[in-house]
């Protein structure tokens, strides 16, 4: 009787537990997330893509910190800008970008490892759509040729930014499963053959205007053809895209009457838009933390904190004194042998409070578009007031950057709520300018000396539209702009090449492509020697600066040459030269 | 037979009380003290252990004392011959708490330890893990200096990449943490150190396993006591940081070093420095009295017009002693404990609060306890353990590089703290870099707060079912419900600030309970006795949070304004996220002892735990041990110094669950902020999508730890000395490691995965002396070490970690201990233009500009190959200490008792990453004296930094071994005086003792270590961050005083 009492007790608790266990017991999946197979319908594999799109906004690497945010976008000006005449860092004293402003970048530099990660984090994300388009149950052709190539034009354009900051990278694509892969060659190929097929197969146009059409994918093509000097194939192209290329909504391709509505958050895909060939569409007050703003940029506002001042910090990406000698005019055309004979005046080492008058002579008036400047306006917010507005003149100079910047007209509605550092304002990836000038400079290799010349005539008569120049309050020009086309015949092609790359450098300034074209063109040696001769001049912190043979490319980052030794201590990733 | 006093008073009801002491083996004891309480009248036991004692009255109370035994007070009352049984103190404690049972010290096989709970009570502190530091041979811990921060613990050192931290067991239930404890509940803690011991917790006892037991009643026996105490703690040993006119002096330096002219926004650009008046009005620097722009009129504060004026603080502002203060801690404790035969309980309240070392930083506990015992019968016993606590934080809780403290590396001393109206000065400044005040960090941050509720507890039934067999089930809970908010204000001073303002709401909690039933079945057999024990137990946790943001609160930013509704809905964010985890075990253990001597135990536990895909989810994990007590030997018997001699030797296999309950799972996320894109333009909203998340691995098993332990335990002179030693060699396999991916495979998180093996071989040693005399003086001295090497044994890991403002600086690699510190070495300076010319091509110098490069650090071509690079790295320190040892000192002499505790920790390095803020040329900020004084120059080659160089970059741009230090320290970390009063007075107010104490904490360190503080084990970065200093808040030095009063 005892017994059976002790025995049921005993029964009734052991089993108490044990039937809590069932089998489900021990299985508790992650709520508020998506398995690959729940993504495979339609609905999914277009999420994945514009995944692969939010790559274009950046700062996807680092789970959604700002760290590296600036190089983590399309905004280019880490390595494309400030590595060139056109840019400084600028703010004040050190960091990691002095080391790549100086050349003396090591591979601990923490800003590569940041790009590369962003680059393959694109990546990964184009291969995914690739690799699960397939498995998608009920696609069209139609459907499954626009994913697939969308999701190939991104991944080239992904792969096309790693390129030039790297050089020989390796190739992952949606096949691949050992991502410890040698970087043994240029991808040229593979992005040609990803960006043709975008081109073979993506509509011109779609319901949303953020997407990469055909045209986009052609222009894309024509850039990788003129990197590699493929200038024939690159002048096909580019003929193509300018007689019969729109932008994704349909507009038929063409500069904007007004130069700066490139840059203007209202113009941007707007109805008269008829110049975006892809933009990094950025948003704010999405409820994305502000990551899906201009994060790249979000240090290249006016130093000061102050709300009558646009971002209101922190003073990088200051413009060279070079850059701004550049748009110095002669009978409106521009000095293409000796720039720097002659300066801009500005305002060093004067207080705002001290009177002072802005330069006279004739500029080309892209220059106030692209530079800000003491006593001109500066958008919507007024005068800029020079010192006031610079972290720190004597290091960096006193000129502000200004394509990036928004409106005053925008504060609040489109900048962050949690920070004015961050607005709508894309940045332009490609702009039809860009491709009137690859244009010109193709025409020009291949000798048709004539065509380029109209080419760039193209460009500077927009830019030479009195319409668009910067204006006083009262309606007159901020300053002396003398901007000319060039009447007289091109006969002789160095000339010409000279006159093709000036006109790239004044209309695409401050974009963060010049390092890249210089690169590209194969004289950046000489050109930025020349030019750290003369800056050095005006600013000390580039003193004992040198550009050395190796640094046409950027060192691949230590932590993903450690990252990838194999288990024998093989290493897998090579180190580019010199480094 | 001796007398000590006769008592002589001619007292009333005088008589004569006999009888005899003996010990709990029935020995009698020789010269055992007998007195009669709150008189001096006493004697001791003669030879045959009688004694024979006066006393005055039936309620005379007589005390039983002995060394090494427990005192013993005994009411006359009627009886006039007493036999009384004394227990072995040691004895006492003895009664060691296992996994799911108790054992006899004297029975243990495996390596259990005890901390003396009153000695570790000693050390004030918010957090139990706090305390253990140097009072358990292979325990390691440390603090973390935020108020009511959470301790550190490591068992056995680091021999894992997840987590090492130790499986804490309150009262039976599994916990994540004894933060919110008042240690003062704290009935015993014991540690399972070795595989053999903690195998019944299987899954989750790699890293050994915290045993705490909170008090109990005694049955007939009530006694309240209140302790407390008060203190005041103070920082004393800051950097040391330039000036004012040192920094003067150290810019104008760096700009000849550089062949510049010298030019500062503040300084001017003469021949010298000049520290100006004024260092901000509006937006100008380096102002001189007069100058028409400081005006005070001109002062506006306010985004519209804002006006700020500054005057430069021409002495320098000392930033960490702005940031610090003097910070009073005090703990009151109030407990009743009692009961009947029937029924027993133990309650108590308690209060603790801290300020921060760093000002409006607080910390404040109220918890409350009720453990209680009832009996049903004879043979059922229901029971509960109950604790809950309500604990608030203040202020800000920042470590690392956006702290308050790092920030005080990053102002310039010519900063004030306040500008000319009051309101906060900063870096606003022009060339004053872009570190903020760290002062003013904490004063807008003094609202914020996080507060929780933890409640924690137990009920239990036991019923003896038939003799000898027990029915145990234990239902615990852990909840933790936690409340935050942080308001993020306007800073209009810094450089890098403005009039934006954010307020946060998180709220959440965790759930985890623990439902286990054991039956335990004893029995002797002649010289045979059997312990059996099987059990099953489920744990589930959950962890649910919820939280949400609003901006635009300017200008109305005080506290009354602190709802989420009135802030500005554009830009608002949300979210919510819910994890859960379950573990379901059985396990069962036998212990066997033969004749008493030869001891045998073996346990067996099997878990399956929801981390592991279905395939791997389950990990047997046994054990096995024998001791040998070898001084019950009859061979022995007539040594009889050796009071008592044990060998043991264990071997057992623990496992490692400690990785994301998610590891298994791959998945994508839809994240506004990382997946949605604005395809449609529309400037603000995007359309979702969706990207990689994390990648799961289905084959990640549990990480095993085995562990051989040999013991020895020694006692001699009647147990007066004592050795304790364990000898291990602690080997664990399929290291659960999160590898850092190729960065080609993209963005996600990557999951733990098995790679290879590390070996922790290590002694634990304790040695006591305790002195024989009971009466006057008492001394005793105790010595406990840990020692462990560590080594990565498996081929091919390889992998780096700890990531600083240069690439990761840890390296862990097979045949090196884990996360040993790895960079270039510095080999002197280039002293001239030709040594530049001669040597390897260094990173990031210019061979060609040789006067930029002379006086920069040489760096080692490891490999000879002429360029220095990559491969030229070297290993330049470990993290791990060669051991550490802590040193117990207890006197006492009458009534006072004086306990002296000392730390030494040697033979470990640091990684000091404060330096690559103040001692090398980088942002702007501020800078070490070290920079000043003892850069390269030609006349000091043999410097310890390079030439001064404002267009220097490159000196800090790799991590390399001026960075590493010795981090070997020794430490005065407690010295407490107290004196006892037990009669008089104290007896009139109905008390039976008072005792008060002072006492002194960190009172000096003895160390080479040029940061502030070389005790970081913890620095928020997990194991695999362990030894890299980022700037904390250091230990400070610390007086208090404080009585225990018993009832």
């Amino acid at each position: 009787m005892k017994n059976h009492k002790i025995y049921f007790l005993l029964a009734v608790s052991m089993l108490f537990t044990n039937a809590c266990v069932d089998k489900d017991f021990l299985d508790r999946p992650p709520v508020g997330v998506f398995s690959e197979d729940a993504l495979k319908t339609k609905a999914g594999i277009n999420g994945i893509l514009i995944g692969a799109y939010a790559g274009l906004n950046g700062s996807m690497y680092g789970n959604g910190s700002s760290a590296g945010a600036d190089v983590n976008t399309f905004s280019n000006w880490v390595f494309g800008s400030l590595t060139s005449d056109d840019g400084q860092k600028g703010a004040d004293v050190g960091g990691s970008r002095s080391n790549i402003e100086r050349y003396e970048l090591t591979a601990d530099n923490s800003k590569l490892n940041d790009r590369w990660a962003f680059c393959y984090d694109g990546v990964a994300r184009c291969n995914d759509v690739i690799r699960l388009t397939p498995s998608v149950e009920g696609l069209s052709d139609t459907e499954i040729k626009n994913l697939l190539g969308q999701a190939r034009t991104l991944r080239g354009l992904f792969y096309f930014h790693a390129t030039v900051i790297f050089g020989r990278l390796p190739w992952i694509d949606e096949k691949t499963t050992d991502y410890y892969q040698k970087n043994e060659r240029l991808l040229w190929p593979e992005m040609e053959a990803d960006l043709k097929f975008g081109f073979d197969n993506l509509p011109e146009t779609f319901a949303e205007l953020g997407r990469v059409n055909k045209w986009a994918a052609g222009v894309m093509l024509a850039k990788v053809y003129m990197y590699q000097k493929k200038f024939t194939e690159a002048k096909a192209l580019l003929d193509m895209i300018i007689s019969s290329g729109k932008t994704t909504k349909g507009i038929k391709y063409a500069l904007m009457a007004k130069y700066h509505d490139n840059f203007k958050i209202e113009t941007q895909g707007s109805n008269t838009d008829s110049e975006s060939v892809l933009d990094a569409q950025y948003s704010v007050n999405d409820n994305g933390r502000g990551f899906n703003g201009g994060l790249g940029e979000n240090l290249n506002f006016p130093h000061g904190g102050l709300p009558t001042q646009p971002g209101g910090c922190c003073g990088y990406h200051q413009p060279s004194q070079d850059l701004v000698n550049a748009y110095q005019t002669k009978d409106g055309l521009p000095y293409l042998d000796n720039h720097n004979a002659q300066e801009v005046k500005n305002d060093q080492g004067i207080e705002s409070s001290a009177p002072f008058t802005p330069h006279t002579g004739p500029l080309d008036p892209r220059l106030d578009w692209t530079v800000g400047r003491r006593g001109i306006p500066y958008l919507d917010w007024g005068p800029h007031p020079g010192k006031a507005w610079i972290r720190d003149q004597a290091y960096a100079g006193p000129f502000s950057p200004k394509k990036n910047v928004y409106y005053k007209a925008n504060e609040g509605t489109l900048t962050e709520g949690t920070s004015r550092q961050l607005s709508a304002n894309n940045t332009r990836i490609i702009r039809f300018a860009d491709v009137i000038l690859l244009a010109a400079e193709a025409e020009v290799e291949l000798g048709n000396l004539e065509k380029g010349r109209e080419y760039v005539n193209q460009i500077r008569r927009r830019a030479a539209n009195p319409d668009g120049f910067v204006k006083n309050p009262d309606g007159t020009p901020a300053a002396n702009y003398v901007i000319a086309e060039y009447t007289a015949p091109w006969t002789d092609k160095a000339m010409a090449l000279k006159a093709v790359r000036f006109e790239r450098r004044l209309e695409l300034g401050m974009e963060g492509q010049r390092f890249f074209d210089l690169v590209r063109w194969g004289i950046a040696k000489e050109t930025l020697n020349a030019y750290l001769a003369y800056e050095v001049t005006k600013r000390a912190n580039l003193k004992g600066a040198a550009f050395k043979d190796h640094n046409i490319l950027f060192p691949v980052p230590q932590r993903q040459i450690d990252a990838t030794k194999l288990p024998d201590g093989t290493v897998t990733l090579t180190q580019n030269p010199g480094y | 037979m001796i007398l000590l006093h006769l008592s002589l008073g001619a007292a009333l009801a005088q008589r004569t009380v006999t009888g005899t002491v003996s010990d709990d083996q029935g020995e009698l004891l020789i010269g055992a003290s007998v007195q009669v309480k709150g008189t001096t009248t006493g004697t001791l036991t003669d030879v045959d252990g009688r004694f024979s004692i006066q006393v005055p009255e039936e309620n005379t109370v007589l005390i039983f004392s002995y060394v090494g035994f427990e005192r013993m007070e005994i009411v006359v009352g009627n009886q006039s011959h007493i036999e009384v049984i004394l227990q072995s103190a040691s004895q006492l404690q003895e009664i060691i708490v296992v996994g799911y049972g108790t054992q006899k010290k004297a029975d243990l096989t495996g390596s259990v330890a005890s901390v003396d709970v009153p000695s570790m009570l000693t050390r004030p502190a918010a957090d139990l893990t706090q305390m253990f530091q140097g009072r358990v041979a292979g325990v390691v811990s440390s603090g973390s200096n935020q108020p009511g921060g959470n301790g550190y613990v490591r068992i056995r050192g680091i021999s894992s990449f997840g987590s090492n931290e130790p499986l804490v067991i309150i009262d039976g239930v599994q916990t994540n943490g004894t933060n919110s404890l008042n240690p003062n509940d704290i009935e015993s803690v014991n540690f399972l150190k070795d595989a053999s011991s903690a195998a019944i917790y299987g899954a989750r006892g790699a890293g050994g396993v915290i045993i705490i037991t909170t008090k109990k009643g005694v049955p007939n026996k009530t006694r309240i006591t209140y302790d407390g105490y008060y203190g005041v703690s103070k920082v004393i040993r800051y950097p040391d940081m330039v000036n004012t006119a040192e920094l003067g002096q150290l810019l104008w330096k760096q700009a000849a070093g550089a062949g510049i002219a010298p030019s500062s926004p503040q300084y001017g650009k003469g021949a010298s420095p000049v520290i100006p008046d004024y260092i901000l009005a509006g937006s100008s620097g380096g102002l001189l009295e007069g100058n028409p722009a400081v005006d005070p009129s001109k002062y506006v504060y306010d985004q519209n017009g804002f006006y700020q004026i500054v005057r430069a603080n021409k002495e320098g502002t000392d930033w960490f002693k702005e940031l610090t203060q003097t910070a009073p801690a005090q703990s009151h404790n109030l407990s009743a404990s009692g009961g009947s035969d029937r029924a027993i309980y133990n309650l108590s309240l308690g209060y603790y609060s801290e300020d921060g070392l760093q000002k409006y930083t607080f910390y404040d506990r109220y918890s409350a306890r009720a453990n209680s015992e009832f009996k049903l019968g004879k043979r059922i016993r229901f029971g509960e353990t109950l604790f809950g606590s309500f604990r608030k934080r203040k202020g800000s809780a920042d470590n690392g590089e956006g702290a308050p403290w790092s920030h005080a590396y990053r102002m310039q001393a010519i900063v004030p703290v306040y500008d000319i109206m009051g309101n906060f000065a900063g870096s606003k400044a022009p060339g004053t870099g872009n570190g903020a005040n760290p002062v003013a960090i904490l004063y807008r941050e003094r609202n914020n707060t996080e507060k929780d509720i933890r409640i924690l507890g137990s009920v239990y039934a036991e019923a003896d079912l038939i003799t000898g067999l027990l029915f145990r089930s234990n239902y615990g809970i852990d909840f933790n419900n936690n409340f935050s908010k942080a308001f993020r204000d306007v800073n209009p001073e810094h450089s890098e600030g403005n009039f934006q303002t954010t307020y946060s709401l998180q709220s959440g909690y965790q759930f985890r309970s623990t439902f286990t039933n054991t039956l335990n079945y004893a029995k002797q057999i002649g010289n045979h006795s059997f312990n059996v024990l099987a059990g099953t137990e489920i744990v589930e946790y959950k962890n649910e949070q919820l939280g949400g943001n609003r901006s635009g609160y300017y200008p109305f930013t005080d506290e009354s304004f602190w709802v989420l509704d009135r802030g500005n809905p554009v830009g608002q964010g949300n979210f919510s996220s819910l994890g859960e985890e379950a573990l379901f075990s059985v396990f069962g253990r036998i212990d066997y002892a033969f004749a008493g001597k030869y001891l045998l135990n073996a346990t067996l536990r099997r878990d399956g735990s929801s981390k592991f895909a279905p395939d791997v989810r389950y990990g047997n994990f046994p054990s096995i041990s024998a001791g040998w007590k070898i001084s019950q030997e009859n061979f022995m018997q007539d040594i009889r110094f050796i009071s008592s001699l044990k060998l043991r030797a264990g071997y057992g296999v623990v496992g490692n669950d400690q990785i994301d309950g998610n590891n298994q799972f791959s998945f994508y996320r839809s994240d506004p902020a990382r997946s949605f894109y604005d395809i449609t333009g529309t400037n603000t909203s995007t359309v979702s999508g969706y990207d990689l998340d994390r990648k799961g691995n289905l084959n990640s098993k549990w990480e095993e730890t085995s562990t051989l332990n040999l013991g020895l335990d020694l006692a001699l002179f009647d147990h007066r000395f004592e050795m304790n030693l364990d000898l291990y060699n602690k080997k664990t396999s399929d290291l659960l490691v999160q590898i850092p991916r190729p960065g080609a495979e993209g963005d996600f998180t990557a999951p733990f995965v098995n790679v290879g093996n590390s070996q922790n071989k290590g002694i634990d040693l304790m040695l006591t002396y305790r002195s024989k005399a009971a009466a006057k003086w008492y001394y005793a001295a105790s010595v406990n070490m840990t020692a462990y090497k560590n080594k990565v044994v498996s081929s091919g890991v390889d992998f780096f970690t700890n990531t600083t403002r240069n690439s990761p600086v840890s390296r862990t690699l097979t045949g090196q201990a884990i996360g040993m510190f790895y960079g270039y070495e510095t080999n002197g300076f280039f002293n001239s233009g030709e040594e530049v010319a001669a040597a390897p091509t260094q990173p990031g110098i210019n061979k060609n500009s040789p006067q930029q490069a002379v006086g920069r650090w040489k760096l080692k071509d490891q490999d000879g190959n002429g360029a220095v690079n990559a491969n030229d790295r070297t290993f330049l320190g470990s993290p791990h200490p060669k051991f550490q040892a802590g040193f117990n000192v207890d006197v006492a002499y009458k009534n006072f008792d004086l306990n002296v505790f000392t730390f030494w920790n040697y033979g470990n390095q640091i990684y000091n990453n404060t330096k690559w803020w103040t001692d090398m040329n980088g942002f702007t900020g501020n800078r070490s004296r070290r920079m000043l004084y003892d850069s390269w120059t030609p006349e000091n080659m043999n410097a310890s930094l390079p030439k001064l160089d404002a267009n220097d970059n490159v000196s800090n741009s790799v991590p390399h071994s001026y960075f590493v230090e010795s981090g070997s320290y020794f430490r005065a970390k407690t010295v407490q005086l107290g004196y006892t009063l037990n009669e008089g007075f104290i007896n009139r107010v109905g008390a039976s003792s008072l005792r008060i104490y002072l006492q002194g904490q960190n009172l000096f360190t003895i160390t080479e270590y040029s940061g502030p503080d070389p005790d970081l084990l913890d620095v928020g970065r997990g194991d695999i961050g362990l030894g890299v200093d980022h700037g904390r808040v250091p230990n400070p030095r610390q007086f208090l005083a404080g009585i225990n009063l018993v009832f």
